[in-house]
């Protein structure tokens, strides 16, 4: 149940981190249930299921890839399009081998989201 | 040898004349060869503190005499091809690296140098800014063949050794701004040490603070119940364990005869670098004008 960020401008995830709600993870799509960088989790957010995409962990990162102060997500629908249409905190750019790796043809689209970003480290 | 060669002509067997002779002959050399040493001495004192990564990890069963030796040839083999230079942990640095994952140009990463840690080629340093109110660290490789670039742009000394405890600081202090210039210091001049005290952010901290006896912080606002355990676990006597102070460190001699090994190339380096930095100091007034 750790308690994430929301980085983009979604409507849901605005509001949910103005009241000092933030989201909580509730499960992580891989096998471990340990949410690394780039994975899904689902995450209850103002009583509702939403899912997200991991872009920033506290936790030690291998050598060259930024290691954030904050959990953060980016909001995506079942296809992998994000909620909002800007993430205003600087995404790691290996999230672009990941996802890209992820993104099967005819699964859901993770791609889009490196498209909003506003900044790469 | 020669220190008692220069004792000996106190002995009455001896001439007036040879016994002046010797006296002088023994005298000159025995004055340039300490002075060489001592100068050697004096250079490398200074070296232990510029290059950290170069001596050995003091625990027993981590040494490898020829282990170190090729890690020290490829050390001084990587600095040749990329600038190096010298910083410490509080110093403000730029790291242009190349990235597998955006492969059209170098990210060029800017912030305060938190920690430097490990020795040999697996000598790595954090650095830390904050983008956009995010806080963002990133560790890097000292000897990382993907680094183009390392710049100092501000050279100074904390109050302590590691600055882990940016982390829960005010967002001020570890803002800097990555479209920094670089502050050249005056040839000759020590390092200056900032002194500046950081304020922490109100608990819940990641670490214990209290108990670290850390200098560079603030007076904590918490209750007494807090400095009362810190002082219970304290360990003043530490200081004067010999034994203890002897296994965490590597012996004078040793690193007379470390630093002797690759003093030449380094010396080479460095007065290349200072030839690199007068060209730099000329251009800049042409710049302006």
């Amino acid at each position: 149940m750790t308690k994430l960020r929301v980085v983009d401008n979604s409507d849901i995830g605005r509001q949910a981190m103005a009241e000092g709600k933030p989201p909580k993870c509730i499960h992580v799509y891989n096998r471990t249930g340990i949410g690394y960088i780039g994975d899904k989790v689902l995450v209850a957010i103002k009583g509702e299921k939403k899912r997200g995409i991991l872009v920033g962990l506290k936790q030690n990162q291998k050598p060259k890839i930024p290691k954030f102060d904050s959990n953060n997500i980016v909001l995506i629908d079942e296809g992998g399009t994000p909620l909002g249409t800007r993430i205003h905190v600087p995404i790691p750019t290996i999230l672009r081998t990941i996802l890209k790796e992820k993104t099967q043809s005819k699964g859901a689209d993770y791609t889009k989201l490196l498209s909003i970003a506003s900044r790469f480290v | 040898m020669l220190s008692i060669f220069s004792k000996r002509p106190c002995i009455k067997c001896f001439s007036e004349t040879s016994k002046i002779l010797l006296r002088c002959s023994s005298q000159t050399a025995t004055s340039t060869i300490e002075r060489n040493k001592d100068q050697l001495k004096r250079q490398i004192v200074e070296y232990r503190h510029v290059y950290p990564e170069f001596l050995p990890d003091p625990k027993i069963e981590y040494r490898n005499l020829i282990r170190e030796k090729l890690e020290r040839a490829d050390m001084v083999a990587r600095r040749t091809q990329v600038d190096i230079p010298e910083f410490y942990v509080g110093s403000i640095l730029a790291v242009t690296s190349s990235d597998r994952h955006n492969p059209e140009k170098p990210h060029r990463f800017v912030g305060i140098c938190i920690k430097r840690e490990y020795c040999g080629l697996r000598a790595s340093f954090i650095v830390r800014n904050m983008i956009d109110h995010q806080g963002i660290e990133i560790m890097y490789n000292m000897y990382d063949p993907t680094i183009h670039k390392v710049e100092v742009l501000r050279l100074e000394k904390r109050l302590d050794d590691e600055l882990l405890y940016l982390r829960d600081a005010l967002p001020e202090y570890s803002t800097f701004d990555s479209n920094m210039d670089a502050e050249i210091l005056p040839e000759g001049t020590p390092v200056p040490i900032n002194p500046i005290k950081v304020k922490l952010k109100p608990r819940p901290w990641l670490e214990r603070w209290e108990r670290k006896n850390l200098k560079g912080i603030e007076e904590l606002d918490l209750p007494e119940r807090f400095f009362k355990r810190a002082k219970e676990l304290e360990k003043p006597w530490e200081k004067y364990d010999l034994m203890k102070e002897y296994m965490r460190t590597i012996p004078e001699e040793e690193q007379i005869e470390i630093f002797s090994e690759v003093q030449a190339e380094l010396h080479k380096l460095e007065v290349q670098r200072k030839k690199m930095k007068r060209k730099r100091v000329i251009v800049k007034p042409s710049k302006l004008a």
